[in-house]
């Protein structure tokens, strides 16, 4: 059986599950069966039990273990918690119960901030308050803390501090039914480089001590294996172990090719929490942040607040490295029920980005103006998606004056966003290049979409996949006409997309002349090692063969040809 | 009452583990302690108050201690803040 869930941590891993026994269930409404000068003592006498423990357990750990146990023993602590707790018992509630109550109550509170890091914070107190209440209950809390074999994590629910009081040496994966991307347990695995899933139906369902096949790059996790793919599965794990190893030892070099060119390796981000990863490998800045996630699962539009809180801490974490911010990019594939947009037929040639954004100033300009006023922390640059004419773009850049007179009217701070530019993905655009090169300041190449486009192929519809190929030449001399047009007006050119995380791919960029690039946070490393290989010399010719093949199948026999052997591997 | 503005410098503000260690140094003075930046005011001593700040790297607060020694405390306080590290 294999069960999806979301994949927060990438890697594989072959292990025996450990199916963690799940959290007791309280009853939110419970009254103390003892005076409430006895709760209160029961309630002080768990506590202080507590902080003892959290002590111990700092001392012998460190790093993000000993920053939780921090932040929790604060909390524990805290007048406003305690005082909380005590008016709970007071009001007649059983100790643990009162406990869990505050515990919920600054969940929420923290929950409501709408801060990435704030909703981590409130995943720390949910957890407190479950662990002081097992206590005063005389209830087991879920360890895994005496793990003596290697195991693969199932749980229905995870709480940071399981985690970090684990024999993290044991743990190969983690898999969890609850929890979302933006859970404390995700951002902790990520951060632990554990392979992990979240969200995962029916894996409970996975019995203890079962042989797992856990693979956290595609988000599966597999049980009941057949004896017959064990060797497989033992041997991707093995290879998976090796990269790995010789791939954080990119995270401190600059990107250079083999003969010594500087390419620039920027991030495409969704998220604001895969900064870390961003500033941990040593990326060059963000080449694309998608603003999409903010118009997501909402019934009312993102305000300018929530937008600006959300750049302006990006901006600062980057430290003055480029954060480029593509404008609403919603339509297409994505649905967004806050815009109420009609279902179309045809989506990705129909209403979607720039063609809303031109007639909704209700969406445009709240992002616009939060992106402006985010500039003051940072380097901020503006990309507009979708740009298929020269009037898109000009009346995107007059929205963006509109808004700056605005901010301008109102008396509030803005800076000035370093550069403007646009998407390189639909074919007129690329044709046109030439004339919209004179309003814009860079380009960035949507290859996916720059690839659907050129073959008036649906890139999700199986039936038409044979024609996605981005070494086919015809792509190939999209993607060359604009990084030659680019140069040749002087403007700033880059490849977002999965191209450039795709080694062929890469390496056809690097020979039709890239000189930036913008991936996953998770291929930044592998994309440095990749250009660590290739030869810009060598590769200089073959540009010139790509753009004259027949087909893909022709682009790739060139490119291998020019390629160290052991390239294709990486 | 002694009033001081201070930078907050640290990567990732007073999230965290920063909350958690204003907040214990606070609440070793005696005195009445808050931080304001623009409309958001809080108390340091409470690290559930200082969470609901959400103050970042870059901003400028000010700190208003009040009673004995606040100028003396004020300035401890700021130097903590100035001094954070990740």
């Amino acid at each position: 059986m294999r069960y999806r869930g979301v994949a927060v941590c990438a890697g594989v891993a072959l292990s025996q599950s450990f199916r963690l026994s799940p959290l007791p269930e309280f009853d939110y409404d419970l009254r103390a069966a003892v005076s409430p000068e006895r709760a209160k003592q029961v309630y002080r006498d768990a506590s202080a039990q507590l902080e003892n423990e959290f002590r111990l357990t700092a001392e012998q750990s460190g790093g993000t273990n000993a920053e939780l146990l921090e932040v929790q023993l604060a909390m524990l602590n805290d007048e406003s918690f305690t005082e909380l707790i005590g008016s709970g018992i007071a009001a007649g509630y059983a100790p643990e119960t009162a406990v869990l109550r505050a515990a919920r109550n600054f969940e929420q509170m923290l929950a409501a901030l709408d801060d990435e890091y704030m909703a981590a914070r409130a995943d720390d107190v949910r957890d407190l308050g479950v662990r002081l209440a097992c206590k005063i209950a005389n209830l087991p809390y879920p360890s895994l803390a005496g793990l003596t074999e290697d195991c693969i994590v199932v749980a229905h629910d995870l709480l940071p501090s399981m985690l970090i009081t684990a024999e993290l040496s044991r743990i190969r994966g983690i898999v969890t039914e609850n929890g979302t991307r933006t859970s404390h347990i995700a951002i902790l695995a990520a951060g632990l480089e554990i392979p992990s899933i979240v969200g995962c139906r029916g894996a409970m369902e996975i019995s203890h001590g079962e042989l797992v096949f856990l693979d956290g790059e595609h988000g599966t996790v597999e049980n009941e294996l057949q004896t017959g793919l064990l060797e497989d599965y033992r041997n991707r794990e093995l290879v998976y172990h090796r990269e790995r190893k010789e791939l954080l030892a990119f995270a401190e070099k600059e990107a250079v090719t083999r003969d010594g060119k500087r390419v620039l390796v920027l991030a495409n981000i969704v998220n604001p929490l895969t900064l870390d990863k961003v500033l941990n490998y040593h990326a060059d800045g963000v080449g694309l942040f998608r603003t999409e996630f903010l118009y997501m699962n909402r019934a009312t539009l993102p305000t300018e607040e929530e937008q600006f809180a959300i750049y302006a801490a990006s901006a600062k974490k980057l430290g003055g490295l480029p954060l480029t911010i593509r404008t609403m990019d919603i339509g297409g594939d994505k649905e967004a029920e806050c815009l109420h947009l009609p279902k179309e037929d045809n989506p990705f040639l129909g209403y979607r980005a720039v063609r809303i954004s031109l007639e909704r100033k209700d969406v445009i300009l709240p992002q616009l103006r939060a992106i402006l006023r985010a500039a003051v922390y940072g380097e901020i640059w503006v990309m507009f998606p979708m740009i298929a004419v020269k009037k898109e773009l000009d009346g995107m850049l007059a929205a963006l004056e509109e808004a700056k007179a605005q901010l301008t009217g109102e008396g509030i701070p803005f800076g000035k966003c370093t550069r403007v530019g646009m998407m390189a993905e639909v074919p007129s655009a690329v044709i046109m290049l030439d004339k919209l090169a004179k309003s814009a300041e860079f380009v960035s190449i949507g290859s996916n979409d720059l690839t659907q486009y050129t073959y008036a192929a649906d890139r999700m519809n199986p039936r038409v996949s044979y024609l996605g190929d981005f070494l086919d030449p015809a792509v190939l001399r999209m993607i060359k006409r604009t990084i030659d047009v680019s140069a040749a007006c002087g403007i700033d050119c880059s490849l977002c997309g999965e191209m450039a995380g795709d080694a062929l791919g890469l390496a056809a960029l690097v020979a039709l002349g890239i000189h930036k690039v913008s991936v996953s946070p998770s291929g930044i490393l592998k994309t440095k090692k990749r250009l660590s290989l290739v030869d810009t010399a060598v590769l200089c010719g073959t540009g010139e063969l790509m753009i004259n093949a027949e087909d893909a199948t022709e682009v790739k026999m060139h490119l291998l040809k020019a390629l160290p052997e052991d390239y294709a591997l990486v | 009452m002694f009033e001081l503005d201070t930078v907050i410098k640290n990567q990732t503000g007073l999230h965290a583990r920063p909350a958690a260690q204003l907040s214990a140094l606070c609440k070793s003075f005696p005195n009445e302690i808050t931080l304001t930046s623009g409309e958001r005011k809080v108390n340091p001593k409470s690290i559930f108050s200082l969470l609901s700040g959400c103050f970042v790297k870059g901003e400028t607060v000010r700190l208003s201690v009040e009673g004995e020694n606040a100028q003396e405390v004020a300035e401890k306080i700021a130097a903590f803040i100035e001094a954070l590290e990740g």
